[in-house]
C-alpha cells in the first residue's frame, strides 16, 4: 500500500533541524552525513521512533545536498559525492555566477531527490529484487564502467586521467586484504591495517591541496564575483537550457545506482556526469562552468538517496555508508526492515517517506533563500578564508578518524594532490579509484574463484557483458568526438 | 599590495603565476617519477604471500604496477615527442623572477606547517597548535600585523564553538589541560 506522505506538524521541527544540520555538516569539508547521524544517534534515543526517523532522513538528504555548496564556493567537495559538481560549479562561481551555480545545484537536488522518492514509494520491493540479481560479475562490470567513464571524460588527457585512476586504485590496495587476511603495503603501521581512510584523503586531495596551491599564488588584486540579479529568472533560463535527456537520465542513473548495495552517491554522480558529457553536443565545454555539469551529478546523487533506501527498507541491506548507519538507528528503535515493512502498512513508512519528500521541499526553500549568505563566503579575503579552511580541514580529519595519523595522512595526500595538479593530473579519478578499488578487486576475485578461474564468467552474464562492452566503447566514442572537434 | 584584499575566486591574467602543467619536460619528469613508483609498488607486490587458487591478494597490486609502468612510459614518450627541452608554459614575466620563486616556495612551507601542526596537535592541544598553525597560514597571505593576530584568534574561537560546543567533539587540551 502507498503510505501517507503528509507529515504531521509535530514532526516538522525535527525535519527542519535535521535538514539544516545536514546542510551545515555536508557543507563542511570532511564532515559527512554519516558522521552527523553517528553523532546524533545517541541523541535520538531520547526521541520516539517517528521523530528519530524524520530527523535522520533530514540529515541524510541535507548532508548530500550540502556537499555541493563547498564544492561550488571553495572548490572543496563537502562530501565525496559532490566532487563532480566541483568541476563546473566552481568554474561557474569563478565566472561570477556563484548564486546561479548554487541555485542550479539546489533545483537539481530537488528534482533528483523527488524522483528518487517517487521510485522509492512506488517500486521499492520490485527494484530491491532486481538489485539482488547483481552478483559479483555484474558489480565488477559496473565498477569498470564507472572507472573507465571518469578516466575518459577528465578534462586533462586520457593518459593522465587513467594514470590518476590507477593511483587511486593503488591507494585502495593498502590494508588487510578483504578476502584473505594478508596485510598489504601497511609498512608495519597499525593505522594502515584497515586501509587508507576515505575522509582524510578527500580533505587532503581537495582542501589541503587547494590551500597549498593558493599559498603559492602571488599577490594580485582579485575581482569579487558578482552575485547577479534576477536569480530565479536566470535559474529558469539555465534549467531550460539543459537538455531533457540530462534531466531524465541523471535521476534514473542515481536511483538505480542507489538501489545497488554498496555503490553509493559518489558513483551515481561520477556515472551521471560522464554520461552527460558523453552525450553532449559540446563535451569540450564541460569543466568550464556549464549547467549540465551541475545538473547531472547533483540530480543523480540526490536521486541516489531515494534509491539507497530501497534495499535498506525492502531487504535490510544498506545501499551505502549513510543508510548503513540509518539502518542501525532503525533497528535500535525497534524497526525491522524487510519485505514485511511494506506489507504492514504505513505506520513508520509514512513519516519516513513524508520526511523524505518534505526534506527536499525544505532544501529547495533553504537553498534558494540562503544563496546571498553562501555568495558572501566568496567575498571573504583569502587571508581569512584559507587559514580557516586549513585548520578546519586538518582538524576534521582528526575528528573523522580520532587519530593524529589521519592528520599526517591528510597532509601527505595534500602534497600528492598539489603535485599531481601542478603536473596536469586530474584529482577526481584518484578519489574514484580509492572509493571503487575495493569493490573492483573483491568482485573480480570472487567471480574468478566462483568460476574456478574462468574469465568468460564476465561475458556469460548478459548484464555484465553489456556493461563491459559499454566500458570498452566509452573511450572510443569520446576520443572520436575529441578528434572530430579538433578538426577544423 | 596586501593579499588580504584578495578573494578566493579572484584572478588576474597578468599576475605572475606558478609554472603550470603541460610541457614536454614536465611530462618526462612526472612520467619518470611514476615509473619509479610503479617499480617500487611492483616490488612490494611480489612480497605479498601467494594464495592457492589465484588470483590472490598480490594479483591486483601486480596488475596495477604493470599498468602504471606502461602509462608512465607512454607519458614519457609523449613528453619527449612534445619537446622535452621546452620549459613549463605559463611562467609569468610581469611579476619578475623573484616573485615567482618566492611564491613557489610557499606551498612547501605550508605543507611543512601542516605536518608540524599534526605533530603538535595532541602535545600542545587544540588551542595553542591551531593558533600557531592558522597564524602561520595567515602570514602567508597578509603582511598586516593586526590581521595576523586577529585571524588566528577568530579561527580558534569559531572552530571551538563548532566542534566542541555544537558537535560535542572532544578536542585535545594539551598544555592547557
Amino acid at each position: 500500500m502507498t503510505p501517507d506522505l503528509l507529515l504531521s506538524p509535530e514532526l516538522l521541527p525535527f525535519l527542519v533541524g535535521g535538514v539544516l544540520l545536514g546542510i551545515m555538516v555536508g557543507a563542511v569539508p570532511g564532515l559527512t552525513a554519516t558522521l552527523a547521524i553517528s553523532l546524533l544517534l545517541p541523541l535520538t534515543f531520547q526521541l520516539a521512533t517517528a521523530p528519530a526517523i524524520v530527523m535522520m532522513t533530514g540529515i541524510f538528504t541535507g548532508g548530500i545536498y550540502g556537499g555541493s555548496i563547498a564544492a561550488i564556493i571553495l572548490r572543496i567537495p563537502g562530501t565525496p559525492a559532490s566532487a563532480m559538481t566541483m568541476l563546473d560549479g566552481h568554474a561557474m562561481a569563478q565566472g561570477g555566477r556563484t548564486g546561479l551555480a548554487i541555485a542550479l545545484a539546489t533545483f537539481s537536488s530537488f528534482v533528483g531527490g523527488v524522483f528518487g522518492g517517487v521510485v522509492l514509494v512506488l517500486f521499492a520491493p520490485q527494484l530491491a529484487r532486481v538489485a539482488l540479481t547483481f552478483q559479483s560479475p555484474e558489480m565488477f562490470a559496473l565498477v569498470v564502467l564507472a572507472l573507465v567513464a571518469v578516466a575518459t571524460v577528465s578534462p586533462e588527457s586520457l593518459l593522465k586521467g587513467t594514470t590518476a585512476t590507477v593511483i587511486g586504485l593503488m591507494l585502495a590496495t593498502v590494508g588487510i586484504d578483504r578476502l584473505v587476511p594478508v596485510p598489504r603495503y601497511t609498512f608495519t603501521s597499525v593505522d594502515l591495517l584497515v586501509g587508507v581512510p576515505l575522509i582524510p584523503v578527500v580533505i587532503g586531495l581537495f582542501a589541503v591541496a587547494e590551500l597549498l596551491h593558493q599559498s603559492g599564488e602571488p599577490a594580485h588584486r582579485g575581482d569579487a564575483p558578482e552575485v547577479g540579479s534576477g536569480r530565479l529568472a536566470a535559474l529558469w533560463r539555465e534549467v531550460r537550457s539543459v537538455g531533457v535527456g540530462v534531466w531524465v537520465k541523471s535521476p534514473v542513473i542515481g536511483t538505480l545506482v542507489g538501489a545497488l548495495p554498496g555503490a553509493g552517491a559518489a558513483m551515481a554522480a561520477f556515472l551521471s556526469y560522464s554520461e552527460a558529457k558523453r552525450s553532449s553536443d559540446a563535451p569540450e565545454r564541460f569543466g568550464s562552468g556549464v549547467a549540465e555539469g551541475i545538473v547531472a551529478p547533483e540530480s543523480a546523487n540526490n536521486a541516489m538517496t531515494g534509491g539507497a533506501f530501497i534495499p535498506m527498507l525492502a531487504l535490510g541491506i544498506p545501499g551505502d555508508a549513510v543508510t548503513a548507519v540509518i539502518l542501525g538507528g532503525l533497528v535500535m528503535h525497534g524497526v525491522t526492515p524487510g519485505p514485511q515493512l511494506f506489507d504492514q502498512g504505513s505506520v513508520l513508512l509514512g513519516p519516513l517517506f513524508g520526511a523524505y519528500f518534505w526534506s527536499y521541499v525544505l532544501i529547495l526553500i533553504f537553498g534558494l533563500a540562503l544563496i546571498p549568505l553562501f555568495v558572501r563566503i566568496t567575498r571573504i579575503p583569502r587571508a581569512m578564508l584559507f587559514p580557516f579552511i586549513g585548520a578546519l580541514a586538518v582538524i576534521s580529519a582528526f575528528t573523522s578518524e580520532g587519530t593524529t595519523f589521519a592528520m599526517y595522512l591528510t597532509a601527505a595526500v595534500g602534497v600528492l594532490g598539489f603535485v599531481l595538479r601542478r603536473y596536469g593530473y586530474p584529482l577526481i579519478p584518484v578519489l574514484l579509484g580509492l572509493i571503487l578499488g575495493p569493490m573492483l578487486e573483491s568482485n573480480f576475485r570472487r567471480s574468478m574463484i566462483l568460476s574456478e578461474g574462468d574469465p568468460s564468467v564476465f561475458l556469460r552474464s548478459p548484464v555484465a557483458a553489456v556493461l563491459l562492452l559499454a566500458a570498452a566503447a566509452f573511450p572510443l566514442l569520446v576520443l572520436r568526438r575529441r578528434n572530430s572537434a579538433a578538426r577544423p | 599590495m596586501d593579499r588580504l584584499t584578495q578573494t578566493p575566486s579572484g584572478g588576474d591574467a597578468h599576475a605572475p603565476r606558478l609554472p603550470q602543467a603541460g610541457s614536454g619536460r614536465d611530462d618526462v619528469a612526472s612520467g619518470g617519477v611514476l615509473l619509479l613508483v610503479a617499480l617500487a609498488y611492483g616490488a612490494g607486490a611480489t612480497r605479498i604471500p601467494a594464495q592457492v587458487g589465484e588470483p590472490g591478494p598480490g594479483f591486483m597490486p601486480l596488475t596495477l604496477a604493470v599498468l602504471l609502468a606502461a602509462l608512465a612510459i607512454a607519458i614519457i614518450v609523449g613528453g619527449v615527442k612534445n619537446g622535452a627541452g621546452r620549459g613549463a608554459k605559463g611562467n609569468g614575466s610581469s611579476g619578475g623572477a623573484g616573485g615567482v620563486f618566492a611564491a613557489a616556495g610557499r606551498p612547501w612551507f605550508a605543507a611543512l606547517a601542516t605536518i608540524v601542526f599534526a605533530a603538535l596537535f595532541e602535545p600542545l592541544g587544540f588551542v595553542l597548535s591551531t593558533l600557531g598553525y592558522s597564524g602561520y597560514l595567515t602570514s602567508l597571505f597578509t603582511e598586516d600585523r593586526k590581521h595576523r593576530v586577529a585571524v588566528p584568534v577568530f579561527v580558534v574561537t569559531v572552530l571551538f564553538v563548532f566542534f566542541r560546543l555544537a558537535l560535542g567533539v572532544r578536542l585535545p587540551t594539551g598544555l592547557l589541560g
